[in-house]
C-alpha cells in the first residue's frame, strides 16, 4: 500500500547571527547550515495494517506524514502510495487519504459542523447513500451527533478532535494518517477515538498510520512500530517483540512482613534484583530466566508478604530505554 | 468537473454578505473620493483652452469617474492574496493540500461567488442609478437601444475577464509569499502597479506617447479602465472586441505563469508548526 525508499528531508535553516549586526549580515550574505529531518528511511506498510510510528519531539514524525500525504517534497528518495508518488500527483492521492493534524483543524470555523460535512461530500464526491451510511457509522462511533449544528469554534477541544476525525474518514480513504490524534484530550474521548480507529480498520480495512506520544495508544491499536530518532529508524517491528526486546521483564511488589537488608535476599544467581520503595520491595527479573512460582514462593514464605503485585514491562519503559540507548551512543 | 467546487463559490457569496457593512464603508469613502476627483476635473477643464482633452470632454471625464470607482470595488473585492497569505502563515495550507481540488481553481470559484454578490448587491444598483441620473443629466446619450444592449453584452464579458486578471495577479503575488512571505510589500506594490496602469487615476490616454501605447497593451487596462469604455460607450464593438481579446490572451498567459510558479513553489513549501 504504502512503499518509502530512502526517503530523505533535508531542510535548509539560515544561520543568524546575534545582535543587530549580525542580523544585517545574514541580511546580505546568508549562510545555510543543513539539517536532515528524515535521513535516508525505508519503510512498507500493507493494506489493512495499523502502524504506529512514535519518536520524540522533532525526531522526524511529521516530516515523514507530510511526505507521504503530499504536502512535502522530499529532498532524495520516494514515496509511493498506491503506486503513485504524492507530492507529484496530489490531486490523484488526495482521494485515497484521509489527514488528521491533532494541531490543526480541516473543519470550517464559522459554520455549523454539519455544513463542513456537507462541504466535505461535495469536494469528494460522496453519493447520498455512501454519505448517509458512513455519518450514521461516525455518529455512533464518534458520538458526534449531538454537536453537528454546532459553529466548529464552539466546540471543545475532545469534540473537536473528534469531529476532525470524522471529516478526516468521510470518503473512506484507504489511508488514514494521524498526526497526534489524542494529543490534549481527556481518557474518555482518548478511549472514543481509538474505539472508532479500530472500528473503521475492522469493518473497511482502512490502513491506519498513527504517530503519538502516548504509549496507551499505541498498545491499544498497533500491531506494529516503527521509532525514528533524529531522522533515522532505530526500531521496526511487532509490538510484541518489542516488548520482549529486553526480555520478558516483570516487577513483582510486596510488602514483607520480616525485617529484612536489601543485600540479605536472596538474588537466585543474580537473576533478580531487588529495589525498596517506601514500605514496598521491589523484586525485579527476567521470566524467561527464572520461574515466575520460584519469586511468588520466595516472596510468600521468605518474607512472609500479604500483599502480591506483578506487573509486566510497559511499552512505556520499553521505549524509554530505547532512546535512552539512542542518546547515550 | 466543476461540480466539487460549488462549496467554494458558494462560501466566496456567503462572505461578501457576511461583511455586507463593507460596501457601506466603501460607499462612502468612495463617494468623497468621487466628489473630490469630480471638482479636479471640473477645475481642469475650465483652465484648459480645449474642450476636449485626449478624447474626453467633461461631461466623458465625470462618468467615466464615476463608473470606475464602482466597478474598481467589484472587481478588486477579491482577496485571494490575503486568503493564500494566511494559508501560508497559519500552516493551514496543508490541509488544502491534502484535498482532491485544484488550489487554483478553488480561487477562482470564491473569487467568483464573491463577485456575483458584490455585482448584485452594488455593481447592478449603481450601474441603473449612474445611468439614469447621467442620462437624465444628457451626459450620456443612448443613440441605439440595440447599440446600447450589445455594448452592456460586451461589458458583462469584458467585466468577468477583469475579475478573473485580477484573481490570477492576486494568486501569482499570493503564491510569491512563499518565498517571502512578506504580504504587506507585495499587497502594496500590487495595488499602486494596478490603480496608475489600470486608468483608475487618470485614463490611460493622458500618458504621453509611447508609455501610453504600451500600457494601453498591458493586462493592468483590461482590468480597470477598458470594461468602463466600453460599458459608457467610448468604445466601438471592433475596439472592445479587441480588448477582450487582448484580455483572453492575458489570461492566458498569467495563468500559464501562475501555473508555473505554483508548481515550483509548492515544492518549496514548508508548513510552519505541528
Amino acid at each position: 500500500m504504502i512503499k518509502i525508499e530512502n526517503l530523505t528531508k533535508v531542510f535548509k535553516k539560515p544561520i543568524r547571527q546575534e545582535g543587530v549586526l549580525g542580523m544585517l549580515k545574514t541580511l546580505f550574505s546568508a549562510k545555510y547550515e543543513e539539517i536532515f529531518a528524515v535521513n535516508h528511511i525505508n519503510v512498507d506498510i500493507a493494506d489493512g495494517e495499523i502502524v504506529g510510528y512514535i519518536g520524540s519531539n522533532g525526531a522526524g514524525k511529521s516530516t515523514t506524514i507530510k511526505m507521504m500525504c503530499g504536502i512535502l517534497t522530499p529532498t532524495e528518495g520516494k514515496v509511493l502510495v498506491d503506486g503513485v508518488e504524492p507530492y507529484k500527483n496530489r490531486r490523484k492521492v488526495a482521494s485515497n487519504i484521509g489527514v488528521v493534524f491533532g494541531q490543526k483543524t480541516q473543519l470550517w470555523w464559522d459554520i455549523p459542523l454539519i455544513e463542513s460535512f456537507k462541504v466535505l461530500k461535495e469536494i469528494y464526491q460522496i453519493s447520498d447513500a455512501d454519505y448517509k451510511e458512513r455519518m450514521d457509522f461516525l455518529c455512533d462511533t464518534l458520538g458526534i451527533r449531538d454537536f453537528l449544528s454546532q459553529a466548529v469554534r464552539t466546540l471543545s477541544l475532545g469534540q473537536r478532535m473528534r469531529a476532525d476525525l470524522a471529516a478526516a474518514w468521510l470518503h473512506n480513504p484507504k489511508i488514514l494518517f494521524l498526526d497526534e490524534p489524542t494529543i490534549g484530550l481527556d481518557v474518555l474521548v482518548k478511549e472514543r477515538i481509538r474505539q472508532a480507529i479500530k472500528a473503521m480498520n475492522a469493518k473497511y480495512h482502512t490502513t491506519v498510520i498513527l504517530t503519538t506520544h502516548d504509549m496507551q495508544d499505541i498498545e491499544d491499536l498497533c500491531s506494529r512500530i516503527v521509532i525514528i530518532e533524529n531522522g533515522g529508524i532505530i526500531y521496526d517491528g511487532a509490538l510484541s517483540t518489542i516488548k520482549h526486546r529486553f526480555g520478558d521483564l516483570r516487577t513483582v511488589t510486596v510488602s514483607p512482613k520480616v525485617d529484612y537488608t536489601v543485600d540479605g535476599l536472596d538474588t537466585f544467581d543474580g537473576k533478580v534484583s531487588y529495589e525498596v520503595q517506601e514500605s514496598n520491595l521491589l523484586i525485579k527479573f527476567n521470566a524467561d530466566d527464572i520461574a515466575m512460582e520460584q519469586v511468588v514462593d520466595y516472596a510468600f514464605h521468605t518474607l512472609k508478604s500479604a500483599d502480591l503485585k506483578v506487573s509486566e514491562i510497559t511499552i512505556e519503559d520499553v521505549v524509554r530505554s530505547i532512546l535512552q540507548e539512542q542518546e547515550t551512543k | 468537473m466543476f461540480r466539487k467546487y460549488k462549496p467554494f463559490f458558494r462560501a466566496g457569496a456567503m462572505e461578501t454578505l457576511a461583511y455586507k457593512f463593507n460596501i457601506f464603508g466603501w460607499l462612502i469613502v468612495s463617494a468623497l473620493q468621487v466628489v473630490c476627483v469630480f471638482f479636479l476635473w471640473i477645475g481642469v477643464y475650465k483652465n484648459s483652452p480645449d474642450q476636449i482633452i485626449n478624447g474626453f470632454t467633461l461631461r466623458d471625464m465625470l462618468v467615466y469617474t464615476a463608473f470606475i470607482n464602482v466597478f474598481n470595488f467589484v472587481t478588486f473585492a477579491g482577496d485571494t492574496m490575503y486568503s493564500i497569505s494566511q494559508d501560508i502563515k497559519n500552516g493551514t495550507i496543508a490541509m488544502s493540500f491534502v484535498k482532491p481540488i485544484s488550489y487554483r481553481v478553488r480561487f477562482i470559484f470564491t473569487t467568483l461567488g464573491g463577485f456575483s454578490m458584490n455585482m448584485l448587491l452594488l455593481g447592478l444598483p449603481a450601474f441603473v442609478l449612474l445611468y439614469v441620473v447621467f442620462g437624465a443629466l444628457g451626459y450620456i446619450v443612448i443613440t441605439s437601444v440595440w447599440m446600447f444592449l450589445l455594448h452592456l453584452l460586451l461589458f458583462v464579458i469584458a467585466q468577468m475577464f477583469a475579475v478573473l486578471l485580477y484573481d490570477c495577479i492576486n494568486y501569482i503575488c499570493g503564491v510569491l509569499c512563499f518565498y517571502t512571505t512578506a504580504a504587506w510589500g507585495m499587497n502594496a506594490i500590487k495595488d499602486v502597479l494596478l490603480s496608475f496602469l489600470g486608468g483608475t487615476l487618470i485614463p490611460l490616454s493622458f500618458f504621453p506617447g509611447v508609455f501610453k501605447e504600451i500600457v494601453s497593451y498591458s493586462p493592468f487596462a483590461g482590468i480597470s479602465q477598458n470594461p468602463v469604455l466600453i460599458l459608457t460607450m467610448k468604445m466601438d464593438v471592433l475596439q472592445a472586441l479587441q480588448c477582450i481579446a487582448l484580455s483572453l490572451g492575458w489570461l492566458c498567459a498569467m495563468e500559464l505563469v501562475a501555473w508555473l510558479i505554483f508548481r515550483h513553489a509548492s515544492k518549496k513549501v514548508t508548513v510552519q508548526g505541528g
